[in-house]
C-alpha cells in the first residue's frame, strides 16, 4: 500500500536496497532503515570526507549537496533519500582539481584542523552560486549553519571573498 | 613576609641550561622572519575530503563500543547486572567495573598531583564501587554495530545507592560538605601560593583600596572532532591504538603499564586531529578500556565520543576574590587574589592542574613588588576538567585587567594610562617574579600599537556620542601575559622534545618528531625550517608525527612549545647533518668544508660557485662511497637531537624563586561592544589586537592561531557555559546549549604583530597558540563593564550572557 | 545512533499514512524535514519503532484559499523565503524564516509545520503561527480535522494530535502588516523570546513566543509604552526556564520584545 515498503522480516533490523547517485556514480547499497545518510555515505560507501561533528544538525561538518540543495546529512534518514543525486566533499570538484573556493581557502589559510571544511566549502559554494559578489556580512550570514573552532572565521571570510573575486575575474575573461 | 611556593623535590634535579648554543657558521639568520612560508601541508587532502581522522579508521571486522555512564552525581554501586545485555544476539562483550579490576591496573595520572604537593588517589577505567559525577563510565558494551551497542546499554541494570552530592566549590569547602574522597577528610586537592613582599601590609597602608569578586562559569573546549580510539590486537600480542590524542608516546607508556604489555609491543598512532586545545591530553579511562574491549572481543573495536559526552569535560570554573591597594596615580602598591577552582571530580586526566598557572601567571605584565596569590583546587561532584587553551593563564589576565580598569575608574584615569604606569619596563628584563623568569617584553609599545590599531581615541569619541543618545557602547582593553612551554619534571609534561632528521640517498629528507600537531600547522613549519637548513625545496622534506613506531619518544602537543622544542631539535639535527655533508663535499671536491653554502638544492663552494654538487648527488655519493673513499668517514645521514627553551630555573634561587615556564609571549587587545540595556544582549562591534611572540617562523599560522584563540576568548567571555541542574547533571548537551561563536557573531579581527625575540630560544621564538584567549576574555569583560558605566553598575560574572548582564543592570538599581 | 529497530514508511496517500500511524500508535513518529526528530532519535530521547515520512504525499504547496493562505506540511523555510505569495500576503513568515539558524543546509529541509508540531517553546514557529491565527489541518483515520492553533498547542512539546493523525497543512490569515522581534544569545542560540506584532485591521496584537510553554497572544488596545508593558507584564504569569535563560529573564524582556515588534510593525518591516 505504500510506495517504498521494506521486506516484512519480523526479527531482523529493517533494511532495504537504496539507489543513489554519489559524485556522479550510480550506487546501490543495502542500508538499515535506521541509518542516517551520513553513516551510509561514510560506512557503506567509504565517503569519509563527510565528517560527524555533532550528529545534531548544528556544526555542518556533514554537509553534502543533495539534489542541488546543500544539506546536513546527519538530518536525513538514508531510506528517505532513495534516488537522490548526492555530491560529497570528495566530489565537490573534479578529481585532482581544486575550484576557486578550495584554492582560495588554501592560499589564505582559511582552515587549520580541516574537520569542519565540508560545511564551509559547500556553504560558500552555495553562496557564490547565488551571489557572485557578496559582502562580508553576506558571507558571514551564509556560514551561520557551520561551526569552526580553530580560525575565528577571519581567513574563512576573507577566502570566500577572494574566491568570489577570482571567479568574477574568470567570468570577465 | 615573603612566601614562595616550594617546587617538589623532583623538579630540583633537572638540568639547568641557561645559554643558547651558537649556530654553526653559514647557518641562515633565524632571528628574523624571511617573509615567505609554504602553504599548509596536506591542504589539498583536507580540502577534498581525503585526509584521514580517527573515525575514518575501519579495520576489517571492526566492532563498536558504547559506554554506560552514571546518572548520579554521587552514589555507591551496590551491584551491576549485565546478564540481559550479554544475552543479546549482537553483543560480543559486556564489561563492568568489577570485571575490569583484574584486567587493568589503576590508571597513571597525566599529571600526578603529588608531584606538586597535592592530594591524590587511584582511578580505574570503569567505576567499581562508587561514582562521583554524572557521566562517569560504569560499564561498556561491544556489538556488531554502534546502534546495537547503544541499545544494549539499556539492558544493564546498575543498583545505585545515591549519596549527597556537592556541586559548588564554596559549599564543598564547608565543614559539613559531602566529601568525595573520604581518605582526604575534606575536598581540598591542594593549595598553590605565589607571593612576594608584604601584600597585606601594603594594601592596609594604601591610600586607595578596591575589593571585588569575579566568577567564571564552567566552560568547555568543544573541538569539532570529538575524541575517539580504535584498538586492534595482532596475533602474538601486539597492540595498535589509533587515537585522537595530543600525547601518543605518554599514552603508549601508560597503556603498557595499565594493560601489562611490554611497551615496545604497543603502537599508538595519533591520527590527524580535528582540534585538540587540551581536550585530547591523555589520561582518559576510555584509552585502556577500548584496548581491553578489543582484547576481549578478539576483534578491532572503535569508540567515538558523542558530542554530549564530549561536553561533560569541563574547565575554567573559577572564583576570584581580590583586593588591591594603589596610590593617587593608579600605581599598584599591593595585590591579593584568592582563587578557588571548581575542578569537578579529580581524574587521571590532568585538567585540574590549570589551577597552578591560574595563580602562577600573576602579577602578569605588571611590576608589583608586593602580592599574595592563592589558588585552591577544590573537588566537587561535577565531571572532571581536562585542559582548555589558556590553561588557567586566562584567569590571571581577567582578574588583573579587571583590576586595572577598576583602578582607572576609581582614580578617573584612562585605563590605558593606568596600565602604562604599572607595566614592567623593557629595560628590566629578564625579570624575576616568584615563579617566573620573564624573558623579554615591550609591553607599553604593544599596548600603544593596539590603541593605534583600534583607533582608541575615535572609539572613545564614538562612545561619547552614543551615550548622548542613550546607547551603551563600551571600550575594553585586555593585556595578556601567557607563560608557555612549561616543564614539570616527574611528569610527562616536559619542556624538551626530540626530532630525528634523516637524509635519504635520493636527497629526500625525513623528519620524525615527538611533537604532534592538533591542526595548527607545526608540521609545515618544521619542514620549512629543515628545508632552509639544507637549502632544498620544502616539498623534499617529509614530516612524520604521532606514530610511536616511527618517531622518537616525545611528549606531543601542549603549552605552545612545538617549534621551540621539536622544531629547534630538528634544526639542530639538520645542522649536524649539514656539517657531515659539508665534510663529505670538502673531501669530494677538495675544498674547505666551512666554505660551502647549501642553497637552491645544491652544495656550492663560496669561493668558486662552479665547485658544487647537487644536494641529492652528495647524499647518494655518501651512501655509495662512504667509508670506502678518502675523507668520507661519516656515512650516517641520520641525527637525533633534543632541544628546549633555555630559560628553565628548576632550582630555586636564594630568594626561593623558580621558573617552570621559559617563554612569555603577550598580547594587547581592544574591543568595542554595544550593550542593549533593555535585554542585556552584548554585540561585539570591533576588535583589534597586537601580538608579540618573538621571532615568527610562519606568520600566517601564528595569525591563524591568534584569530582562533581570540574567538575562543570571545565565546568564553560572552556565551559559553555548561550549567548544572539541581540533579547534578550538566545541562549543555548540544551546540544549541553550548554556544561557541559562529561567523555572524564576530567582526573581522584586526591583528598586527610586534617581535621581541626571546634571548633564550634557538630561534628567538616564544610560544604561539594559546596567547589571545585571556586577552580577549579580559577585553570583553572590561568593554561590557565600560558600557554599563553610565548605569552605575558592574558585571562580575563570566560568561556575560544576556541574563547575567541584565541581572547586573537590574540588581544595580539602574533605571 | 538510532538504537531502535526502526522501520521506515513512505506512504503516497494520506489515508495510508493515517492507517500506518494508527497501526503503530505510540511507537511511531511523523517525519517531515527531520531536523528536530532525527537528532532526538539519535540521542535516544525519542524512542519509536516506525517513522512515517510525509514526503510522498506532495504537501509542499503554498496557496491561497479564500482569504487565507495554506502551507503544506512539507513547506520548508527556504520555500517560505522564496514565495512571492507569502511576501505579499503574509510577510511575517518569510521575515521569521530568514532568522532561523542552521544555515541553508537546514532551512532547505526543515519545515514550518514540523517546528509547530514539535512545539518546543524555544523555536520561532509556534509563536509566529499563533500570531497569524493559524488553523491546523490534521488528517486521520476518520478523515480531516481542523483545530485552531491555540487549541492545538497544549504545552511544551505537547500537541493535540490523536492516534493516526498527522498535520497536513496550516492555514493562516493574510496579514500584510506585521513586525517581528527575536532576542537570542548568539547566532547558534535558539530564541529566548520572540514577539510577532500583527495588525489585521480589526485589532492590534502581539504574540509572544518562547516566553512561556505556549505562545501568548496579547491584544494591545493602547500601543503606548506604558500600556504595552502593563499588558505584557499582566499576561506573563509562568515564564519558561531552560538551559539558556531563567524564567525571570524572559519575564523581564518580554515587554521589550513586544515593544520592538510593534515598532517594526509601525515603521515597516526591514528586509
Amino acid at each position: 500500500m505504500t510506495a517504498v515498503e521494506p521486506r516484512a522480516d519480523s526479527d531482523a533490523v529493517p533494511d532495504r536496497d537504496l539507489a543513489l547517485t554519489v559524485n556522479g556514480r550510480r550506487r546501490r547499497v543495502r542500508v538499515e532503515d535506521r541509518q542516517l545518510l551520513v553513516d551510509v555515505l561514510r560506512d557503506n560507501l567509504g565517503m569519509t570526507g563527510t565528517h560527524i561533528g555533532c550528529a545534531g544538525g548544528d556544526c555542518g561538518a556533514c554537509t553534502v549537496r543533495m539534489d542541488g540543495q546543500i544539506t546536513k546529512s546527519c538530518l536525513v534518514l538514508a531510506a528517505s533519500a532513495e534516488g537522490a543525486d548526492i555530491t560529497t566533499i570528495e566530489g565537490y570538484s573534479p578529481r585532482g582539481t581544486l575550484d576557486h573556493v578550495q584554492q582560495a581557502f588554501w592560499d589564505l589559510d582559511a582552515f587549520q584542523c580541516g574537520f569542519c571544511l565540508p560545511g564551509h566549502l559547500f556553504a560558500v559554494r552555495d553562496l557564490l552560486d547565488r551571489d557572485p559578489d557578496p559582502g562580508e556580512d553576506d558571507i558571514r550570514e551564509a556560514l551561520r549553519g557551520n561551526l569552526c573552532r580553530c580560525t575565528g572565521y577571519v581567513n574563512l571570510v576573507a577566502a570566500a571573498g577572494e574566491a568570489a573575486r577570482r571567479e568574477r575575474e574568470d567570468q570577465e575573461r | 613576609m615573603t612566601t614562595t611556593p616550594t617546587p617538589p623535590h623532583s623538579l630540583r634535579t633537572a638540568p639547568e641550561p641557561d645559554t643558547v648554543p651558537d649556530p654553526p657558521p653559514g647557518a641562515p639568520a633565524l632571528h628574523e622572519t624571511d617573509g615567505h612560508q609554504p602553504l599548509r601541508r596536506d591542504g589539498d587532502l583536507l580540502l577534498t575530503g581525503r585526509a584521514q581522522f580517527v573515525d575514518d579508521i575501519a579495520p576489517r571486522g571492526l566492532l563498536h563500543a558504547a559506554i554506560l555512564r552514571s546518572p548520579h552525581p554521587h552514589a555507591v554501586i551496590r551491584g551491576v547486572d549485565a546478564s540481559r545485555a550479554r544475552a543479546r544476539e549482537e553483543v560480543e562483550v559486556v564489561l563492568t567495573g568489577a570485571d575490569a579490576v583484574d584486567l587493568a591496573t589503576p590508571l597513571p595520572h597525566f599529571f600526578e598531583p603529588s608531584i606538586v604537593g597535592c592530594r591524590t588517589t587511584e582511578f580505574r577505567c570503569l567505576a567499581v564501587d562508587r561514582v562521583r559525577w554524572v557521566g562517569e563510565p560504569v560499564a561498556a558494551v561491544v556489538a556488531s554495530s554502534l546502534a546495537e551497542a547503544e541499545a544494549a546499554l539499556a539492558d544493564i541494570v546498575v543498583d545505585y545507592e545515591p549519596l549527597p552530592a556537592v556541586l559548588d566549590a564554596d559549599e564543598a569547602l564547608r565543614d559539613d560538605a559531602p566529601v568525595l574522597f573520604e581518605e582526604w577528610g575534606d575536598n581540598r586537592l591542594g593549595l598553590f601560593p605565589f607571593a612576594e613582599g608584604d601584600a597585606a601590609g601594603k594594601i592596609a597602608a594604601a591610600p586607595h583600596v578596591v575589593r571585588d569578586e569575579l566568577r567564571v562559569g564552567r566552560q568547555h573546549v568543544a573541538p569539532m572532532e570529538t575524541r575517539g580510539y580504535v584498538a586492534q590486537w595482532e596475533p602474538g600480542g601486539r597492540l595498535t591504538l589509533w587515537a585522537s590524542t595530543q600525547n601518543p608516546h605518554p599514552l603508549r607508556t601508560n597503556l603498557a603499564t595499565t594493560l601489562g604489555v611490554p611497551e615496545d609491543r604497543v603502537r599508538v598512532v595519533a591520527t590527524r586531529m580535528g582540534g585538540g586545545f587540551g581536550h585530547k591530553f591523555n589520561g582518559y579511562g576510555e584509552e585502556p578500556l577500548v584496548c581491553l574491549l578489543s582484547r576481549l572481543a578478539d576483534a578491532p573495536v572503535k569508540w567515538i565520543e558523542t558530542r554530549k559526552d564530549c561536553l561533560l569535560v569541563g574547565a575554567r570554573e573559577f572564583t576570584h576574590r581580590f583586593e588591591v591597594g594603589f596610590d593617587d596615580d593608579g600605581v599598584v602598591l599591593g595585590l591579593a587574589d584568592r582563587i578557588v577552582g571548581n575542578i569537578g571530580c579529580l581524574a587521571p586526566w590532568g585538567g585540574w592542574s590549570m589551577t597552578f598557572p591560574a595563580g602562577m601567571t600573576f602579577p602578569g605584565p605588571y611590576r608589583i613588588a608586593d602580592y599574595a596569590i592563592e589558588s585552591v583546587p577544590v573537588v566537587t561532584n561535577k565531571a572532571p576538567w581536562n585542559g582548555f587553551r589558556g590553561y588557567g593563564k586566562e584567569q590571571a589576565a581577567m582578574a588583573l585587567e579587571r583590576i586595572m580598569d577598576l583602578i582607572a575608574e576609581h582614580r578617573g584615569i584612562d585605563p590605558a594610562e593606568v596600565r602604562r604606569r604599572n607595566f614592567i619596563p623593557p629595560e628590566a628584563f629578564p625579570f624575576w617574579t616568584a615563579a617566573k623568569h620573564l624573558d623579554s617584553g615591550e609591553y607599553a609599545a604593544a599596548l600603544d600599537k593596539a590603541l593605534a590599531l583600534a583607533g582608541y581615541d575615535a572609539l572613545r569619541a564614538r562612545q561619547e556620542a552614543a551615550r548622548a543618545q542613550g546607547r551603551h557602547l563600551g571600550v575594553g582593553i585586555g593585556f595578556e601575559l601567557t607563560p608557555e612551554g612549561g616543564d614539570f619534571a616527574g611528569s610527562f609534561v616536559r619542556g624538551f622534545d626530540t626530532s630525528t632528521v634523516r637524509v635519504h640517498p635520493s636527497g629526500a629528507v625525513s623528519v620524525l618528531t615527538g611533537v604532534t600537531s592538533p591542526g595548527t600547522g607545526n608540521e609545515t613549519s618544521i619542514a620549512h625550517l629543515v628545508a632552509r637548513e639544507f637549502g632544498i625545496a620544502v616539498e623534499a622534506v617529509g614530516v612524520t608525527q604521532g606514530d610511536t613506531d616511527a618517531c622518537p619518544y616525545g611528549f606531543g602537543n601542549f603549552t605552545s612549545r612545538s617549534l621551540a622544542t621539536g622544531g629547534a631539535a630538528a634544526v639542530l639535527a639538520a645542522r649536524e647533518l649539514r656539517e657531515r655533508m659539508a665534510d663529505a663535499a670538502s673531501a669530494l671536491l677538495d675544498a674547505d668544508a666551512a666554505a660551502f653554502d647549501f642553497r637552491d638544492g645544491a652544495v656550492v663552494s663560496r669561493t668558486d660557485p662552479e665547485t658544487s654538487l647537487t644536494f641529492a648527488e652528495l647524499a647518494e655519493t655518501i651512501y655509495r662511497r662512504g667509508l670506502a673513499a678518502p675523507g668520507l668517514d661519516q656515512p650516517l645521514l641520520e641525527v637525533t637531537r633534543i632541544d628546549l627553551p633555555h630559560n628553565f630555573h628548576h632550582v630555586p634561587d636564594e630568594q626561593g624563586r623558580f621558573s617552570a615556564y621559559p617563554s612569555f609571549p603577550y598580547s594587547a587587545h581592544v574591543a568595542l561592544v554595544e550593550v542593549d540595556a533593555e535585554t542585556g544582549v552584548v554585540e561585539l562591534l570591533e576588535y583589534s589586537a597586537i601580538d608579540d611572540c618573538g621571532v615568527v617562523v610562519s606568520p600566517t599560522f601564528v595569525a591563524g592561531q591568534l584569530y582562533g584563540a581570540i574567538a575562543q576568548g570571545i565565546g568564553g567571555a560572552l556565551w559559553e557555559e555548561v550549567p548544572y541542574g539541581e540533579d547534578g547533571a550538566p545541562e549543555a548537551e548540544t551546540f544549541k546549549h553550548y554556544l561557541t561563536p559562529r561567523a555572524p557573531d564576530l567582526p573581522t579581527i584586526r591583528l598586527q604583530h610586534q617581535h621581541t625575540p626571546s634571548p633564550f630560544t634557538l630561534l628567538g621564538t616564544k610560544g604561539a597558540g594559546e596567547s589571545g584567549v585571556g586577552g580577549a576574555m579580559a577585553a570583553l569583560l572590561n568593554a561590557v563593564n565600560d558600557g554599563l558605566r553610565p548605569l552605575g553598575v558592574h558585571a562580575h560574572r563570566v560568561p556575560l550572557t544576556p541574563p547575567v548582564v541584565l541581572d547586573a543592570i537590574v540588581s544595580g538599581g539602574a533605571s | 545512533m538510532i538504537r531502535t529497530r526502526l522501520r521506515y514508511h513512505r506512504p503516497d496517500r494520506p489515508d495510508d499514512a493515517a492507517a500506518l500511524l494508527a497501526e503503530h500508535h505510540g511507537r511511531v513518529a511523523v517525519l517531515a524535514g527531520g531536523s528536530q526528530l532525527l537528532p532526538r532519535m539519535n540521542r535516544g530521547e525519542t524512542d519509536v519503532d516506525h517513522v512515517v515520512d510525509l514526503r510522498g504525499l506532495g504537501l509542499r504547496g503554498i496557496e491561497r484559499t479564500g482569504g487565507r493562505v495554506r502551507l503544506g506540511a512539507m513547506v520548508t523555510y527556504e520555500d517560505a523565503i522564496a514565495s512571492p505569495l507569502l511576501a505579499d500576503a503574509v510577510p511575517l513568515l518569510p521575515r521569521v524564516a530568514r532568522g532561523v539558524t542552521g544555515g541553508r543546509q537546514l532551512t532547505g529541509h526543515a519545515t514550518l509545520v514540523g517546528a509547530l508540531c514539535h512545539a518546543f517553546p524555544g523555536t520561532d514557529m509556534p509563536g509566529a503561527l499563533s500570531a497569524l491565527g493559524a488553523t491546523v489541518e490534521l488528517h486521520g483515520p476518520s478523515g480531516p480535522r481542523s483545530v485552531p492553533v491555540s487549541e492545538f498547542l497544549l504545552g511544551a512539546q505537547e500537541i493535540d494530535r490523536r492516534a493516526g493523525e498527522f498535520v497536513a497543512a496550516v492555514t493562516v490569515d493574510g496579514v500584510a502588516r506585521s513586525g517581528y522581534c527575536k532576542v537570542k544569545h548568539a547566532t547558534g542560540s535558539w530564541p529566548i523570546a520572540t514577539a510577532s506584532a500583527v495588525d489585521d485591521g480589526d485589532a492590534l496584537t502581539v504574540t509572544l513566543g518562547a516566553v512561556q510553554a505556549r505562545p501568548l497572544r496579547i491584544v494591545i488596545p493602547d500601543p503606548t509604552r506604558a500600556a504595552v508593558d502593563d499588558a505584557v507584564a499582566a499576561a506573563v504569569t509562568a515564564p519558561w526556564t531552560d538551559v539558556l535563560a531563567p524564567g525571570d529573564y524572559r519575564a523581564r524582556i518580554a515587554p521589550v520584545v513586544a515593544r520592538r515588534a510593534l515598532t517594526e510593525l509601525r515603521e515597516g518591516a526591514r528586509a
